[in-house]
């Protein structure tokens, strides 16, 4: 057997002893990026292990913003040896480096970088591991394949990798256009890190103890300027909000929906705060520094009435989804792909069943907003209670569920938990198509993906001046197609540049006739890519390995939401585009 | 261009010797082509996270003459991204470690490093390059980058002259967003045309930090601002942000007010953090900026492609999201517009007004102002604070009304500030509300 029995080790240095001077070195080596993904995430990071297909200047780019966060380990699979133009566009391939295993140097010279990180290489083409030995690439976190052109290879790799629900990275960087494919059967988010979310409060159903301490601030006539000043902005909302219902005919839980409700409920708040300003409390003799105190809380509460008047049982659609998935009932025959999620999806719906009136458990987090310490704090204890309190419930369901199934339900931790609770308007599930299906037989391709080809080609003016990157894809698929049939790249001598373009365009036409497409009569794309010659620029593998490598950790540490599932970087324009089929 | 070296430029040859339908109609592709890259001479402002990341694209994307200036040395904590730093290196300076590391890796670069402030510089030193690509953490020092550029700027009977304009790239990067921007002085809009998208940095009211904390950080802004000046702990010296006992110290005592009052959530990575003003950042946002910038400076080198135009703002928290688009100029740019700015004001406003004003407005965001102007032909200090002995002599006018100084309508005042390295001109128009 030839493969991992054969594999050269280059270094394998232990990884440093947890003693606490070096465990308070790490923290500060790593502090800017554990301020984003945390101990947790870290821990993940430096846990993982990853494949890297060919050391090209994409694939040690990649690797880069890998081992400098502190990756677990790499492992490079390359067979060639390091030629004039490797070193020319590849910084971790040295000029001493010529004729030498492209493997070992770019493994060498990624790992002086950071010595908390291991790697290993491997000489050997993919095919032959592919050939011999495939379990060999099911062990890795993620496997990236960086230039892998050959279109019976990458299927090859891309089948094995999907049936073993391994994440695989399929990445091009050609000429001035980047592609990066995604393929992953099931992954699961909790903690998905949105930039903007709705607050979630219950100003429309209180529990109990906010009910109570709104109606106990409720009677803010009478304040001082300091105090009244200092009233948190929800308890104003709650007190307009209940006048509001009041002077409209409206149930006790009902929140203004529309433009002219939202606006009379405004209104309601800004003629309060100009009475405020006139009574005779506003401009009683008080000391100075009381005086320049101003009405900054209802100001915030007037734009408030568009953020955090949100239904309790709002329950937004990606959750929804993920409740209604075919793996919540699945998970009671044990046995599926991340089970511990599923479980915990599966004790959500009880709880949203049994135990909350469809409400998903409060999330525990108060905006800031001008009050008085005492009033704010005691807030943020009572959405701080609540939250445990139902986390509690939510583990109650938890040991049910496992409990019907015969399994402990210590296997989901308590911090796991809580964080799930905490997410639960965030929650993500990512799927996506299969690489290798988009390489089937006509009639074997899935029908979502001819569709979806169709109607891209459909909708774009590729022969007159309309630009759609989507071009780029079918550019980098009559690539592949040439290069498995000649075994090199289309243009990549110059005296083959003309000739070339006519091959090129007809294994474009044959791609687009697999889909019943008519050619284009336009040839600047295929004229282009001829141009290129298979080129390799520095900057924009540079770029394409940065996206990457951030898309490996978020795979690797369930954090953020990768992409889906086909990105075209096109540095011409400097521009992106997200292609899902 | 002949490098005695195993270094192929086959693929760079590819894109600058053979023309394309998508090529820019400037492009005169040929060894011509090629050969502008060992002509071209390029600064990079800042050898932090993007620095070293541009200083390794622009080599490889056949740059050979690259200079770099970075007035810092290295913390333990630039080793999550700033690559071409060790252990070993921490303490020395940035720009002179990237610079022997790039020198050594890559055969027939020279990069010369300046361990130097950008301000040690003038004209003549930044006219002689003919790109500048700034990686700057500091929106100060951007600023006053973009004042630079526009100073060298000459006009002919207010026709700009070509020849003097020095396109400024500029990366920025926080956390998984970044930005990159190409700038044409004088012709696509300046760092001040858009000042507003930098949002004004978040100062908590100090009412607020000693009466009615409610967050975490409000007290550690209390050790910091009121405590630490008044206990000394280690005698009469500043607070540093990077002296753990320091740290530690405010740390401590942060947490005992935040007890006092029942909140939650001073960790010791919050108070640095606070202190420091620290931004969260990664490896991988600074690769793809830098990437994104170096390109930039590529095509403008070569003129193989357009220059983006202009801005491009990118995110990958969720998927990978970029957005180009054409930022446009401010007409009335203090910076670029070559025209002075009116200041509308009532001649019993305070000169401690304008001087707010000039740092609260989000169009001027300035630091500390100073301002002269020129009474009967000689020129008169109102106000200059970064001069400790002018600062006192001059506190008093604060307090005076422009009457009581002796404005008039339509008078200039000269506005100096660290965010720039010239003066901002300023016409009085008396008689209105102040803006």
């Amino acid at each position: 057997m030839t493969g991992v029995n054969e594999m050269l080790t280059f270094q394998k240095s232990p990884k440093s002893p947890n003693s606490p001077s070096n465990e308070s070195e790490k923290s500060r080596k790593y502090d800017r990026q554990l301020r984003l993904w945390g101990e947790v995430g870290q821990f993940a990071i430096e846990n993982s292990n990853i494949c890297l297909i060919n050391a090209t200047a994409l694939g040690t780019e990649t690797l880069k913003s890998l081992v400098l966060p502190g990756l677990g380990s790499f492992t490079i699979v390359d067979n060639t040896k390091v030629t004039d133009e490797d070193i020319g566009n590849n910084f971790f391939l040295d000029s001493e480096s010529l004729g030498k295993s492209r493997a070992m140097v770019a493994t060498q010279l990624l790992l002086e970088m950071n010595s908390d990180v291991r790697g290993d290489f491997v000489e050997e083409s993919v095919d032959s591991l592919l050939q011999a030995n495939p379990s060999f690439f099911t062990n890795f976190s993620v496997v990236i394949a960086t230039n892998v052109w050959n279109e019976k290879t990458v299927c090859k790799l891309s089948q094995l990798l999907w049936e073993t629900n391994v994440p695989l990275l399929i990445c091009y960087s050609y000429g001035f256009i980047g592609c990066i494919r995604l393929q992953i059967a099931e992954h699961t988010i909790i903690e998905s890190h949105p930039d903007n979310f709705l607050e979630d409060l219950r100003l429309d159903k209180p529990f109990p103890e906010l009910r109570a301490f709104f109606e106990s601030n409720l009677n803010i006539e009478n304040q001082t300027r300091k105090d009244l000043t200092h009233t948190p902005y929800l308890v104003l909302l709650f007190k307009y909000l209940k006048q509001w219902q009041q002077e409209n005919n409206k149930a006790d839980d009902c929140l203004p929906i529309n433009y002219k409700e939202k606006a009379q409920l405004k209104a309601l708040i800004k003629e309060a705060m100009n009475q405020f300003k006139q009574s005779k409390l506003w401009h009683s003799d008080e000391n100075s520094v009381e005086k320049e105190l101003e009405l900054d809380n209802f100001e915030e509460a007037i734009k408030a009435v568009n953020t955090v008047l949100v239904p309790s049982n709002f329950i937004p659609s990606e959750t929804k989804a993920i409740l209604e998935h075919p793996s919540v009932s699945e998970v009671m025959n044990k046995k599926i792909k991340n089970m511990k999620f599923w479980l915990l999806v599966k004790s959500l719906k009880e709880f949203l069943a049994n135990k909350s009136e469809g409400c998903l458990p409060v999330r525990g987090s108060l905006p800031d907003m001008t009050s008085d310490s005492d009033r704010y704090v005691k807030l943020q204890k009572i959405y701080s209670n609540k939250a445990k309190e139902d986390a509690d419930a939510v583990q109650a369901c938890l040991q049910e569920v496992c409990g019907t199934i015969g399994m402990s339900s210590e296997i989901v931790s308590d911090n796991t938990l809580k964080k799930f609770c905490k997410n639960a308007h965030f929650l993500r599930v990512h799927e996506t198509s299969a690489f290798f299906s988009e390489f089937a037989n006509e009639g074997e391709k899935s029908h979502h993906f001819v569709s979806k080809m169709r109607e891209l080609v459909n909708s774009s003016d590729f022969n007159g001046d309309g630009t759609n990157d989507f071009i780029f894809y079918l550019m980098i698929r009559s690539v592949m197609r040439f290069v498995t049939l000649y075994s090199r790249f289309p243009g990549y001598c110059s005296d083959q540049v003309e000739s070339d373009i006519n091959t090129l365009k007809s294994c474009f036409k044959e791609f687009l006739s697999d889909f019943g497409l008519p050619p284009l009569s336009k040839d600047d794309y295929i004229h282009e890519m001829c141009r290129y010659g298979g080129c390799e620029l520095h900057s924009i593998s540079s770029f394409l390995g940065g996206c990457i490598a951030h898309e490996i950790i978020k795979l690797i540490t369930s954090q953020y939401v990768p992409i889906k599932n086909t990105v075209i970087y096109n540095a011409m324009n400097s521009t992106t585009t997200t292609f899902d089929w | 261009m002949s490098i005695e070296t195993n270094i192929s430029f086959n693929n760079l040859r590819k894109i600058l010797e053979r023309n394309g339908p998508f090529c820019h109609s400037d492009f005169e592709c040929g060894e011509a082509a090629f050969a502008t890259l060992s002509q071209c001479k390029v600064l990079i402002v800042g050898s932090g996270g993007l620095g070293c990341e541009l200083v390794k694209d622009l080599a490889l994307m056949g740059f050979t003459n690259l200079h770099l200036i970075d007035m810092d040395v290295i913390e333990l904590s630039n080793l999550n991204r700033q690559f071409l730093f060790r252990q070993k290196d921490i303490g020395k300076s940035k720009a002179e470690v990237a610079a022997k590391f790039i020198n050594e890796r890559i055969p027939g670069v020279k990069v010369t490093p300046y361990f130097n402030k950008i301000q040690d510089f003038g004209e003549d030193f930044y006219r002689s390059f003919h790109v500048i690509v700034c990686g700057l953490d500091s929106i100060v020092a951007r600023r006053w980058m973009n004042g630079m550029v526009i100073s060298l700027l000459e006009y002919e009977d207010s026709i700009l002259d070509q020849s003097s304009i020095k396109p400024l790239i500029d990366g920025g990067t926080e956390g998984f967003k970044g930005s990159a921007r190409v700038i044409l002085p004088g012709i696509t809009p300046c760092i001040e045309c858009t000042l507003d998208l930098f949002p004004p940095q978040v100062n908590f009211p100090l009412c607020t930090i000693a009466n009615t904390p409610r967050l975490p950080e409000h007290c550690i802004e209390y050790v910091r601002i009121l405590q630490w000046p008044k206990e000394k702990p280690f005698g009469d010296i500043p607070l540093d942000g990077d002296e753990h006992t320091h740290v530690q110290w405010v740390y401590e005592k942060a947490l005992e007010r935040a007890q006092q009052y029942g909140i939650e959530g001073v960790t010791y990575r919050l108070t640095q953090g606070v202190i420091k003003h620290i931004i969260p950042a990664v490896a991988s946002t600074n690769a793809v900026i830098a990437a994104a910038c170096a390109t930039e400076v590529f095509k403008l080198a070569t003129s193989c492609c357009a220059p983006m135009n202009n801005s491009m703002m990118f995110n990958d928290v969720d998927g990978i999201y970029s957005h180009t688009y054409e930022a446009e100029r401010n007409e009335n740019c203090p910076a670029c517009s070559n025209t002075p700015q009116d200041l509308f004001c009532s001649i019993d406003d305070k000169l401690e007004t304008i001087i707010n004003y000039l740092k609260e407005s989000p169009k001027y965001q300035m630091h500390s102002p100073g301002i002269t102007t020129a009474v009967d032909g000689k020129n008169k200090t109102l106000y200059i604070q970064s001069v400790a002995s002018i600062e006192e002599k001059t506190r008093p006018n604060l307090k005076k009304t422009l009457r009581e100084l002796g404005l008039e309508n339509g008078q200039m005042l000269f506005v100096a500030d660290v965010t720039s390295p010239n003066s901002f001109i300023f016409v009085l128009k008396i008689g209105n509300n102040l803006g």
